[in-house]
């Protein structure tokens, strides 16, 4: 039931784009197609979980060296620029055609300040590795979620004949995020 | 007792000097590998597809194409 506490408040419950405004710079500009959108929400998925896993086993190693207050963010950083380069290499070499599929989003997972924030969150909540695994499945799914049902939205707001001009691009699209942020609160009132 | 905890805490500093330094030897690797890696046919010119978004510090944007152009004339 604890599992299913967490999952539920990271997919929905509290959303990292919606409750706390992470990871707006990519929500925005890669929800314009939904094929971006879900091909950024499946790159996000595959390194915040191998990213978040590497952390934890190094976060354990930082306490043992009593240095990691000090260490943290900076090797956090490293591990996962290197593992964005190492999966940039992977699909290159083996899976060309998701590569393709990915094309110039794949090195904008490094700036996504949601997967440094789902490794900091695993230190200073404490979770296992179980918990570790289920959390960050669940903010990555979350995230994918939030960014396609999004960039339906706007597809069908691009469509509009109706659009004043003032609300038109970026304008209508944070209004709409905000909108969204507010129907998902919804959700942060189930405890369990 | 003094002198065995100074060596101690000196080991745990070189190990956490030895964990950031492996950190950034892993990037420069990683970062060089993929960098040497060649391109798959038909995704040569990846960047022109990019009709750029709101992240204007990423490198395939379309603004550092044409800074780069204006760069370049300024030169000649």
């Amino acid at each position: 039931m604890e599992l299913f506490g967490i999952a539920f408040a990271a997919l929905l419950g509290s959303n990292i784009i919606l409750s706390r405004f992470l990871g707006i710079c990519p929500f925005l500009g890669v929800s314009k197609k939904s094929s971006s959108a879900i091909g950024m929400g499946l790159a996000l998925i595959a390194v915040v979980i191998l990213s978040s896993l590497i952390c934890y086993g190094l976060d354990k190693l930082l306490v043992l060296l009593e240095m990691q207050s000090y260490l943290e963010l900076v090797v956090f950083i490293l591990v996962i620029a290197s593992f964005v380069q190492l999966l940039e290499f992977f699909l290159k070499k083996y899976i060309p055609s998701l590569y393709k599929s990915l094309g110039v989003y794949l090195p904008l997972i490094t700036t996504n300040c949601v997967v440094l924030q789902v490794c900091l969150d695993l230190v200073s909540r404490e979770y296992n590795l179980l918990q570790t695994l289920v959390y960050s499945l669940s903010v990555s799914v979350g995230y994918m979620i939030v960014i396609v049902i999004f960039s339906h939205i706007r597809t069908r707001l691009d469509n509009s004949q109706n659009m004043p001009k003032a609300f038109k691009g970026n304008a209508i699209a944070l209004i709409t995020a905000g909108l969204m942020a507010m129907a998902f609160m919804a959700f942060s009132g189930f405890s369990f | 007792m003094y002198l065995s905890l100074l060596i101690s805490s000196i080991g745990k500093i070189f190990a956490s000097i030895g964990v950031v330094l492996v950190s950034i030897a892993l990037f420069i690797g990683t970062f060089l590998l993929n960098k040497k890696t060649k391109k798959p046919d038909g995704c040569e010119n990846l960047d022109e597809t990019c009709a750029g978004c709101q992240l204007i510090q990423c490198s395939h944007h379309p603004i550092k194409k044409e800074e780069e152009i204006k760069g370049e004339k300024n030169n000649d």
